[in-house]
């Protein structure tokens, strides 16, 4: 491996790295951090709280109705789903290809990956009609005959891809963070010898990473072991990282519904997924590096690839955009045609043409380099590229939806303050975990980024 | 829990005691004891129900009782069979062998069921004192009646169909010497007896056969949705509905879209206010060559109102109506004209009539399709618009010392006459009725009346006596009005006996056995039909008729009666409410109905509000765009707008409705005249309001997009070819899984959209089986109605060239297509619900486990029908006020909030079914088991049985050539056929 896939360069002892990268974890947080945690916190509550009323008075307190049985909640299942689709690539199939330029930006990645993915779980299982019965969806043996479940439903497929997703995401994060949790020990530990630790949150932090860094001691035997079981983890986590959203487009694929019914959806979920987690990472990192001074290891080149991803992703949605409108015109099918005339002109045409300018014609801004390395128009593309993303699931789910077989049926779905009370909620919880995150656990990966700059410096000592 | 805490408190305090007892603590302490024990022994409340000692041998708890009974009201009888669980009523039904309903019952009527569990009904009589009412005792409530009786009395009522009443009621007249008024909120009867009156000297509503009619001409006549005997008519009708034999042509001249109109094979549509013209423009192109053809009195009406001057009146081309004259004459003797209904109510009562009589007359249709014999009212009872107007006259004058109500409203239904302003000046107004209404509010004294179902009554009409008996107890303290005004007359007796002597009148015998069996059966024939018609028309009688010869210039409102609602006397029903107008598909609410040209200029929409003024009337009221109008005709649906309807919207649906808020008055913009109440062709100004509004719309689409959902085809082509108007997706049998064999039955519902009116009888039947719950305007408008069964309407042509010619859509073909739970064998929404709670049976049911639903709504998603109902909230449990909750059929779950439901087949039914054949060792036969929608059905459009046995009528018709399976593209495989229309265009 040449030290020019290196696409940052840091010059910095190992020491500085922990100092830079562990130091908002040390420091009593700052004002900014409260008022961002606080205001996500309320809103989370805020969702709790409306969650609970409708598990109080029932589902009716949403825009939902006879043909659009399914509304915000599961637009934003899915947008959340999507998201979570990022981190696992980047630490897992970006791994297995040896992409060096991950390893600032996977942590934080994978984390944001836990966390959409909570975010997600949520919807399911609040947007069912009796959530008290919802353990009936899973298959466990039972008295009632045993009753059980329906293998044939792709909602059943969704728990399992869904929960196998999630824990085999999470055993990697926690499975990556060992090494960086036995630094913050050993540097507590030092800490420790000195007196230094007297607080009783600092004693409990201390014994937290005690317990979690699992008696990590960072000898060579170790990181023999400990390489395998991340070649083992991420050659299990990338076809779950392509089958998640394979999965989640079979709700929609599998069904008879025309605007669902389509053999293009899993690749096409699978692009967009990778699209708008990348679009989020990319929002979360431009974020993070200005706010905790990071911008050495999270370099604009990172944010340059990144970009590309973008781009190249976004012309792969635009490309199943386009094959479905050709798919309903070739099919000579009435309904499926009516359903893609309706997604342009009829009453929801605003929501398509929201979703065109979002994920069609933003990301080509990626093609011009000097747009492509400007922080502000990444920004701004990121937070574009999600907003679109969210309104294709909009389309996808609500347009195909309100207008299907059977005129006399057809409906409009007009969302109640408590289905957007709940969409902004869930960015509240979800920034909520991630706030958490960045000030408890190392949001770039230590020990990684201390290899590289090993293998930096030998190829530098070897050139001269 | 109390009871547990005094014995605490004793307890204590006897330990206190212990320590130091002395005489006044000891007294103390026998009192608490004393006190507390005498607390705690309340006795528990009475348990009304009482099991029978000794069972009687017809009872079997659980095992439901029929009882033959009718319901008796001013519209006339419906006979029905009332079914009862463990002794309460809990579904209307019709009396299949009796001789002029056959079985029809319309949606009206199986409502009746939620009218009788009404919790607004009144408890007890009411006195009135210091504003309020208050409860009292029959004694004194009849003692007080007597005595405010005295001075001028005046009785105000509706017409009558039974004789016993009328004549307890003559009865009652005689002794307070008291004068009695009789109006028609409507119209219809009235303009039909008066009519007959001039013309032919006979004050009779003739019986009519249009089963025996091959062309029928209506001019504004709602016979299949309001006008008289719409149950009875569509029976007829659909019996004639029968493109392999004689089928029948229907032609409709309207103003308004009507069922009737939307069941036309030729609709012409005419300015509102312009149905005498076209009549008398008929009648001029009839009378060449008739007999009546030298009479001066009729040539000099007739003569102004050539093809032209109709064209131009009435919009109708000269040519459309030269030639339905020639159908006319070709049909002599086998047609029938009939008009009239609210829609044409004129200023001169029976100006239409006449007119029709005399085309019936000139095509010597009396005798033949219309006869005097057997007739479905005998007199005309019906006060003169003199006698109305010189009572709320003599009312304002403050002459009337008491108003007798009988079971009436004319508050609200002669509103615009000023009945409610007069009613305020009458010393005391006694009200006879079940509850609250506009009327009621003014009187001193309410004597609560019983429901049908537990009364005593009866009636008569064309030849056959009804008997109307109660199927329950009071539920209140309630007297039948027969009783009440029996009491009031000073009578001995019940009315019970009184029903009982006028029956052996009829019965021609006084003998037990002969009662008995009039109970059993419900009726008897006491005149054979016979071919008996009016004698010769008396040609001055149509001197008199005035109609426009000029075009009517600016909007033109015209009130009409909607299928639900009819006067809105029963309004107070949320079933009824929420039963989708058939036509316009908005629930709670009257509409203006705007034509969409009309619309179109004025850049209205639907939902829009329109203030709408009249002479003496202002009111905001939403518009639909309805097809077939004219442009600047409108329409709007009386018997909304009564204020003082109780509140049902309280407990029943979930929503904003208050007091007031269902709909708007339309009768204040009839127009009183000195000869009658003009409601057609009213000059109104409309301009749009910028307001909010949620219209309950069950339906918003006009078109069915071309997807061959309701099929029709024209019966020429029909003819050559039978497979006309269809296309057939061969896929059946691919699939994934492997098929259910289906070896024992396999139940199939067969639907022939031919005979189908779009009535939506089979919803309310449906409605009142299923335990379906009502939700409101509110939840409608978001799109969450309820039914298990629907009925689709759509506004189609043949073809895109026909569209392009009537761009004003006023001719457009009305489809109307019920739409169940199709029970696809391969059925989509089964495969995808993760906790399989919708499974397919082994005949073929689609069925669904409540209890394991946990709510995904995926199998509703999934569902191409879009029949899956979701309970978005919990529609029972608190809503339901006492006694509503015996309104529920035990057989069928009443399902909690977060659960799908959907049309089960009456699975019920073939439960209880299945098991009784069993018992007796056979199979099921097909008499024995019918869906609630096909016993709802008054057209018998609906077919059910097995499919697995050839011989029954389900699988024969499964095989005709009309019949077909909608969305077959999706190799769904449903269990329902539909049979295409068949038109039968001239």
């Amino acid at each position: 491996m040449s030290a020019s896939t290196s696409i940052y360069s840091l010059n910095k002892t190992n020491r500085e790295i922990e100092r830079d990268i562990l130091s908002p974890m040390e420091k009593f947080p700052g004002k900014l951090w409260w008022f961002t945690f606080i205001i996500n916190a309320g809103l989370m509550l805020m969702m709790l709280g409306l969650i609970g009323w409708t598990f109080v008075e029932g589902l009716g307190l949403l825009g939902i109705n006879t043909p659009v049985s399914w509304g915000l909640y599961i637009v934003n299942f899915v947008f959340w789903v999507g998201i979570g689709h990022a981190g696992t690539l980047i630490s897992a199939i970006l791994y297995l290809f040896r992409q060096r330029w991950r390893t600032t930006i996977n942590r934080a990645a994978e984390a944001m990956t836990i966390f959409a993915v909570m975010t997600a779980g949520l919807f399911p299982l609040i947007h069912v009609g009796r959530p008290w019965m919802v353990f009936f969806i899973f298959p466990y043996p039972n008295e009632r005959g045993p009753l059980w479940v329906n293998f044939r439903s792709p909602l059943l497929w969704d728990v399992f891809a869904i929960s196998t997703y999630f824990s085999v995401s999470l055993i990697f994060w926690y499975m990556g963070l060992v090494p960086d949790l036995a630094n913050m020990r050993d540097r507590m530990k030092f800490e420790h010898v000195q007196g230094k630790i007297s607080s009783f949150g600092k004693k409990l932090k201390y014994a937290f990473v005690r317990i979690l860094s699992i008696g990590w001691v960072g000898s060579g035997k170790t990181w023999i072991h400990y390489e395998k079981m991340v070649m083992v983890l991420a050659s299990l986590a990338t076809p779950l990282v392509l089958s998640v959203h394979t999965v989640v487009s079979f709700d929609f694929a599998t069904s008879v519904i025309p605007g669902w019914h389509a053999t293009i959806f899993p690749p096409y979920f699978v692009a967009g997924a990778i699209y708008s987690g990348f679009a989020m990472v990319m929002t979360l990192m431009i974020i993070t590096r200005k706010a905790f001074k990071l911008e050495a290891y999270i370099s604009i080149k990172h944010l340059e690839n990144m970009g590309i991803i973008i781009l190249v992703t976004g012309m792969m949605v635009s490309f199943a955009y386009t094959m479905e409108f050709v798919f309903a015109a070739y099919s000579a099918n009435a309904v499926e045609q009516y359903v893609f005339i309706n997604r342009l002109q009829g009453p929801y045409a605003w929501a398509f043409w929201t979703m065109f300018a979002c994920n069609v014609v933003s990301p080509h801004f990626m093609w011009s380099k000097k747009l492509r390395t400007n922080i502000v128009v990444l920004f701004i593309i990121s937070i574009v590229v999600n907003i679109g993303m969210w309104f294709e699931r909009f389309v996808i789910v609500i347009t195909s939806l309100h207008r299907d077989y059977i005129p006399s049926s057809w409906e409009m779905f007009i969302p109640t303050w408590v289905d957007w009370g709940v969409l902004v909620g869930s960015f509240g919880f979800f920034f909520f975990w991630f706030l958490l995150f960045v000030r408890t656990l190392p949001s770039i990966a230590i020990a990684e980024v201390k290899m590289d700059e090993g293998h930096d410096q030998l190829a530098k000592g070897m050139g001269h | 829990m109390v009871k547990n805490k005094k014995l605490v408190t004793n307890k204590t305090i006897l330990n206190k005691l212990e320590n130091s007892i002395n005489r006044k603590k000891f007294l103390t302490a026998m009192g608490i004891t004393a006190g507390s024990a005498s607390l705690n022994c309340v006795r528990a409340p009475i348990e009304k129900i009482v099991p029978y000692v000794v069972r009687p041998p017809h009872v079997q708890p659980g095992i439901p009782t029929y009882y033959a009974s009718s319901r008796v009201q001013s519209e006339g009888i419906n006979p029905v069979l009332v079914k009862t669980r463990d002794g309460k009523p809990i579904k209307i039904e019709g009396l299949d062998d009796h001789p002029f309903s056959k079985g029809a019952v319309m949606g009206d009527t199986y409502a009746t069921i939620w009218d009788l569990y009404d919790a607004d009904r009144f408890k007890t009589p009411l006195k009135k004192g210091g504003g309020t009412y208050t409860a009292a005792k029959w004694d004194d409530a009849i003692t007080q009646a007597k005595s405010l009786l005295t001075g001028n009395v005046r009785v105000i009522s509706r017409t009558s169909y039974s004789p016993s009443e009328s004549s307890v009621l003559k009865k009652f007249l005689n002794r307070y010497n008291a004068k009695h008024i009789v109006y028609d909120p409507i119209g219809a009867q009235q303009e039909l007896a008066t009519g007959n009156e001039k013309s032919y000297g006979k004050g009779l509503i003739p019986r009519y056969a249009f089963d025996k009619a091959d062309l029928i001409v209506s001019i504004e006549a709602d016979f299949l949705g309001t006008w008289i005997r719409p149950d009875v008519f569509t029976k007829q009708f659909s019996s004639r509905r029968n493109p392999d034999k004689n089928m029948n042509r229907l032609v409709v001249a309207e103003s308004i879209m009507s069922l009737t109109g939307a069941n036309a094979d030729t609709r012409l549509a005419i300015a509102a206010g312009t149905h005498v013209t076209f009549a008398l423009g008929l009648a001029k192109e009839l009378l060449p060559g008739s007999m009546l053809s030298g009479s001066t009195d009729i040539n000099k009406v007739v003569s102004a109102y050539t093809p032209d001057v109709v064209e131009k009146v009435t919009g109708v081309p000269a040519s459309n109506l030269q030639s339905l004259a020639a159908e006319l004459k070709a049909a002599k003797g086998r047609s029938m004209v009939v008009g009239g209904g609210a829609t044409s109510r004129d200023s001169s009562v029976g100006a239409l009539q006449v007119v029709i009589n005399l085309i019936n007359d000139i095509l010597d249709n009396n005798g033949k399709t219309i006869f005097t014999s057997a007739a479905i009212k005998e007199t005309n009872d019906f006060s003169s618009q003199e006698e109305l107007m010189a009572l709320i006259a003599e009312m304002k004058a403050g002459q009337v010392d008491a108003l007798v109500v009988n079971r009436a409203n004319p508050v609200y239904d002669l509103s615009m006459a000023g009945f409610g302003d007069a009613v305020k000046k009458v010393k005391n107004v006694i009200f006879i009725g079940e509850k609250h209404n506009d009327t009621s509010i003014a009187a001193n004294l309410i004597l609560s009346s019983s429901h049908y179902l537990e009364s005593w009554s009866d009636g008569e009409t064309m030849g056959v006596y009804s008997v109307c008996q109660p199927v329950i107890r009071n539920l209140f303290d309630t007297k039948s009005p027969g009783d009440i005004l029996l009491a009031l007359a000073g009578e001995e007796g019940d009315f019970h006996s009184f029903v009982k002597q006028a029956a052996s009148k009829y019965l021609g015998s006084t003998g037990a056995k002969a009662w008995d069996k009039l109970l059993a059966d419900g009726y008897f024939v006491y005149q054979k039909e016979a071919n008996q018609g009016f004698s010769r028309i008396n040609p001055s009688s149509i001197s008199s008729v005035k109609a426009p010869s000029a075009a009517l210039k600016g909007y033109r409102l015209n009130l009409i009666t909607s299928v639900g609602i009819m006067d809105g006397v029963n309004g107070n029903n949320a079933y009824r409410q929420e039963m989708p107008d058939p036509i316009t598909k908005v629930t709670w609410d009257n509409v203006l109905m705007v034509s969409p040209v009309l619309a179109k200029e004025q850049g209205w929409k639907t939902g829009d509000i329109i203030e709408l003024k009249g002479q003496n009337a202002k009111v905001e009221v939403p518009l639909v765009i309805q097809p077939g109008l004219r442009k600047e005709s409108m329409g709007l649906a009386m018997g909304y707008g009564q204020y003082n309807m109780s509140n049902f919207s309280e407990h029943l649906v979930k929503g904003s409705l208050k007091k007031g808020e269902l709909g708007v008055n339309a009768g204040l913009f009839a127009q009183v005249a000195a000869t009658g109440y003009l409601y057609s062709g009213i000059s109104v100004t409309a301009t749009k309001v910028d307001k909010e509004y949620r219209l309950g719309e069950a339906q918003k689409e006009l078109s069915q997009h071309n997807r061959y959902l309701a099929r029709v085809a024209d019966l020429k082509d029909y003819k050559k070819d039978p497979k006309s108007g269809h296309f057939e997706h061969k896929l059946e049998g691919k699939g994934m899984y492997v098929r259910h064999p289906h070896t024992g039955n396999r139940w199939l519902l067969n639907i022939d959209l031919n005979k189908c009116t779009g009535c939506s009888g089979c919803v309310v039947s449906c409605y009142s089986e299923n335990n379906i719950p009502t939700v409101g305007r509110e939840e409608i408008w978001r799109g969450r109605e309820m039914s298990w069964i629907r009925l689709d309407r759509y506004y189609d042509y043949s073809s895109e060239k026909e569209k392009e010619k009537d761009v004003n859509m006023l001719e457009p073909n009305v489809h109307f297509q019920p739409l169940t739970c199709q029970h696809c064998e391969q059925a989509p929404c089964e495969n995808v619900c993760p906790v399989a709670a919708t499974q397919h049976s082994s005949d073929g049911l689609n069925e669904m486990a409540y209890n394991r639903c946990i709510g995904t709504r995926y199998c509703a998603n999934n569902c191409p029908y879009k029949v899956r109902r979701f309970n978005w909230f919990e529609n029972w449990g608190k809503k339901l006020k006492d006694p509503q909750q015996y309104a529920l059929n035990p057989d069928v779950t009443v399902r909690s909030r977060g659960v799908i439901e959907k049309c089960s087949f009456c699975i019920q039914r073939i439960a209880e079914k299945r098991q009784e054949a069993r018992v007796e060792n056979r199979k099921i036969s097909e008499e024995d088991l019918r869906t609630a929608c096909q016993q709802g059905c008054p057209a018998d459009a609906i077919t059910f049985g097995d499919v697995n046995d050839a011989k029954t009528k389900v699988s024969q018709l499964e095989k005709d050539a009309r019949s077909y399976k909608i969305i077959q593209e999706v190799n769904t495989m449903p269990m329902v056929t539909f049979m295409s229309k068949v038109k039968n265009k001239a």
